[in-house]
């Protein structure tokens, strides 16, 4: 009861703070608003030129601001093997011979319906990866929908689906994925003494086309480590208590 | 200064902001506290998203053909950009908290604050 009682009175403080300064913010759908005004103009303007990438938010994640988004890749990894540190991975794992684990909602229609949509959701992930450029999408959305075809395997058909990545190979692709976007780093900074310059890459084209194919490397180094980590993620919750942990 | 309506999705933030911190704050069950926790979280990225928001202005991405693209005609990438990544991280720290919870339910058998805090004294005093 004190706590409710506590908890209303911040909810009351910060509330009445939040009435008293919001309607100093600027409307909803002002052009003119301080947070459109200085960096985003330049965005919006010139990444069409820079980096032949029509899909700005694409261009800012990965180009003007990939420092950023190599540290939320390294982030998101790093939280996948958290996960894996706090729910047993020092414990070896319990090979039974009788595979008494198999959990699942196995119904024939599931099983029918997941075979019909894993290729589908799976061709839909690497569609949004390589269309990122020019269509909504990009590294992050597509390695969550790698994840879901895989997971979507794991909970139709139980813990032995029989296809698909298991926890180890999830680990490793987690960490590739940062890899991958640190090498495309490495090599820009070999080649051109520039770390993350895409145009500095020793590809054969124009400097607008390198560095969109800048943007696809690290694309791709973040959908193998978002898929990898949310794979990691999901095993490590979904392992029955007993089974692999102390 | 704005007038009320014209920061309408100020006040669901505002709202969504409340309910959050209510329940991190309220509710004795850890698992409700992280779920209160994500609604903090998805009332920070609106409020991002509001701002971003430009009326008469299309989605970030250039179509086909337009070669000289004018910032008033396309909503702010930039944080678009920052939400992108928020989210996933967002999940990510989810799955980390989520495996606290299990663990913690594994050893104590229960999520209740109350009892939790009570069973660590039991342990605690031997």
């Amino acid at each position: 009861m004190n706590t409710r009682f506590l908890s209303l009175l911040a909810v009351l403080f910060m509330g009445s703070m939040l009435f008293y300064t919001a309607p100093s913010l600027p409307p909803v759908g002002d052009p003119e608003s301080p947070a459109s005004l200085h960096v985003s103009p330049y965005y919006i303007e010139n990444s069409l030129s820079d980096m032949e990438t029509p899909n700005l938010v694409t261009t800012v994640v990965t180009d003007y601001r990939g420092y950023d988004t190599m540290g939320e890749t390294v982030v998101i990894m790093t939280a996948g093997l958290a996960c894996l540190l706090i729910l047993g991975f020092w414990t070896p794992k319990r090979r039974s011979a009788k595979k008494t684990h198999y959990q699942s909602f196995g119904s024939p229609i599931l099983d029918t319906a997941a075979r019909l949509l894993v290729p589908y959701i799976l061709l839909f992930a690497l569609y949004v990866l390589f269309h990122g450029h020019h269509s909504p999408g990009g590294g992050f959305q597509g390695g969550t929908l790698l994840a879901a075809g895989v997971i979507l395997v794991r909970l139709v058909r139980g813990r032995d689906p029989g296809w698909g990545v298991d926890r180890d190979q999830a680990t490793t692709l987690a960490c590739l994925g940062a890899l991958i976007y640190y090498g495309v780093g490495f090599v820009t900074m070999f080649f051109g003494n520039s770390f993350l310059n895409y145009s500095k890459l020793p590809i054969p084209v124009g400097e607008a086309a390198r560095r969109s194919l800048g943007i696809l490397g690290v694309e791709i180094g973040v959908t193998v480590a978002v898929a990898g980590t949310l794979i990691l993620i999901f095993d490590c919750l979904h392992a029955a208590p007993g089974e692999e942990t102390a | 200064m704005s007038s009320f309506f014209e920061i309408a999705n100020y006040w669901a933030v505002a709202a969504l902001l409340l309910i959050g911190l209510h329940g991190m704050l309220a509710r004795p069950n850890l698992m409700r506290k992280l779920m209160a926790m994500n609604i903090f979280q998805v009332a920070v990225i609106i409020f991002y998203l509001s701002l971003s928001e430009k009326t008469g202005a299309s989605t970030p991405v250039v179509p086909h053909g337009v070669l000289n693209p004018s910032a008033a005609d396309f909503v702010n990438p930039l944080p678009h950009a920052l939400m992108l990544t928020a989210i996933v991280v967002g999940v990510a720290t989810t799955g980390v908290a989520l495996a606290l919870l299990v663990s913690i339910y594994r050893r104590y058998g229960t999520l209740e604050e109350p009892e939790l805090l009570e069973k660590m004294r039991e342990e605690a005093a031997g």
